[in-house]
């Protein structure tokens, strides 16, 4: 067979035939998954979440801020925080630390805040730009001291999907240092509504957004993820997305 | 690679180049494919960057006419013309054998079905198949020195009509040329010095973790170099696009 004729028919045998959907599955799901999701370490370390995000200005803010992720939480906890004006809500920090730490909003509010105008990037494809401004999360850990067995920082999340799922997220300590990594406390000049992660969410603006966990109430410095969830890291990590998400 | 003379085979091409050359036509394929897939997400362009419905180049969608709403008819939105394809584009195979609301069909996209996580990890992963095979093309070549034979030079330029008039039999002789006539090094060149590398770099470009890297950089691969990854351009947030008083449902992710 000549070349030309080949590179044809490998093109119509992959792309065309009927039987292609379970061939490419197989790809997907046998041994070589592990060979695919290899890219995803040197990833990490070659790109990693050492620049600094781009800085936009107030002309570019998107003023309706799109809404996406499971739903708002409609439980009586979160409701009953809600209605009371968030005057309940405590943020925890514990876990391998040596202060644990317990934090009205109030108390957040007392801490500096740092306003970035940055781009939320989507792992669909589409992105949208804010007006964050919140608690560096590197503020909020150095006040909990972490031990130095501490390895990751877990977010807890009010939010779960159909099945009860709830969503968590995790960052290494080097990512919850990054100066960019923010506690948002408001989006575009008011407090953060129920829909964008009121009354506390992460905003990681190197990271997709999935990242960026909304409706947080607890931060837990640990030694490993693997004993949470399905042990990958995250509410999507665990549905086969990469924990590193910086591209 | 026709046999010799004496019947011993010949290769033209050292064995790196050969190598290389198959991964990165695998890689391609791969990573289109793959690429499909996560167009598929939010399957939309816009010229901008970031979503802006006001810049929209491309959108891909269903849309179900009020008059017969159980058979969706599958549009193309190109600088907000609509283009009726239904059973190719916007309502075509859902990889699983049946039809539904998805920009490119199930046999073009890998995987098959409607996965952006999956699709992401082939994508990611033939993203480094294609750039260490072209690297190793380029320094195995730059090694051996088959690398100059291929590089356009200042000299070649003057040649370049010549020989594409000898190509269309409006000259006798081709212009005088080395193992590569002026064309070949002018397509090479090309390829292996603008394509490709754009084709890596716009893609990196769509990275937040890259962009914080190289904002100044990636802000140009955005705004100047378009090629592959669709205008520098970012996708939208719209779930509804009003064409001719239909709506226009976008695919979603499952």
């Amino acid at each position: 067979m000549n070349r030309r004729l080949f590179v044809a028919s490998s093109l119509g045998a992959l792309g065309l035939s009927g039987c292609t959907s379970r061939f490419k599955d197989s790809l997907t799901q046998g041994p070589f998954r592990s060979v695919l999701t290899s890219a995803e370490k040197l990833n990490g370390v070659v790109i990693g979440t050492r620049g600094m995000a781009r800085l936009y200005t107030d002309a570019d803010i998107d003023r309706n801020f799109r809404v996406n992720g499971l739903d708002t939480p409609s439980d009586t906890t979160y409701t009953g925080l809600q209605k009371d004006d968030w005057r309940g809500y405590r943020l925890v920090v514990d876990g391998l630390v040596d202060h644990p730490q317990r934090y009205s909003l109030a108390a957040l509010r007392a801490l500096p805040l740092q306003t970035q105008i940055t781009r939320h990037d989507c792992v669909e494809g589409w992105s949208v730009i804010g007006k964050w401004r919140g608690v560096r999360l590197a503020d909020v850990l150095s006040l909990a001291a972490p031990k130095p067995s501490a390895r990751y920082v877990v977010f807890s999340c009010f939010d779960q999907d159909q099945q009860g799922t709830h969503y968590y997220e995790s960052l290494s300590l080097g990512e919850a240092a990054h100066p960019q990594t923010v506690l948002a406390l408001d989006l575009n000049d008011a407090p953060l509504d129920p829909r964008h992660g009121a009354p506390v969410r992460l905003r990681i603006p190197t990271q997709l957004g999935y990242k960026s966990a909304k409706w947080v109430y607890r931060i837990e410095l640990a030694k490993s993820f693997a004993a949470i969830g399905n042990g990958n890291g995250g509410y999507w990590e665990d549905q086969g997305y990469e924990w590193f998400a910086g591209i | 690679m026709e046999p010799s003379l004496t019947g011993k085979r010949v290769y033209r091409h050292s064995i790196a180049a050969r190598l290389t050359h198959w991964l990165w036509a695998l890689a391609m394929l791969v990573l289109v494919m793959s690429g499909l897939q996560i167009f598929n997400a939010a399957p939309y362009l816009d010229a901008s960057d970031k979503s802006n419905p006001a810049k929209r180049v491309l959108a891909i969608g269903a849309r179900e006419p009020a008059a017969d709403p159980q058979h969706p008819v599958g549009i193309v939105l190109l600088f907000g013309h609509p283009f009726t394809t239904t059973g190719l584009l916007g309502y075509t195979d859902d990889g699983a054998g049946a039809k539904t609301e998805r920009a490119f069909p199930g046999w073009a996209t890998l995987p098959g079905e409607q996965d952006l996580a999956d699709g992401r990890r082939w994508h990611l992963f033939f993203g480094w198949i294609l750039t260490l095979s072209i690297v190793v093309y380029i320094v195995a070549g730059a090694i051996r020195k088959d690398l100059r034979e291929l590089i356009l030079r200042p000299s070649d330029v003057p040649k370049l009509l010549p020989m594409q008039l000898y190509y269309f039999r409006l000259r006798k002789e081709p212009p005088p040329h080395g193992t590569y006539n002026p064309l070949q090094k002018a397509a090479y060149t090309v390829v292996l010095f603008v394509f490709i590398p754009l084709i890596i770099l716009t893609g990196l470009a769509l990275s937040p973790g890259v962009d914080a890297l190289a904002g100044p950089i990636t802000d140009a691969a955005h705004r100047v170099f378009s090629y592959p990854h669709g205008a520098g351009v970012r996708n939208r947030g719209l779930e509804q696009h009003p064409v001719n008083d239909h709506r226009l449902v976008c695919v979603r992710r499952t």
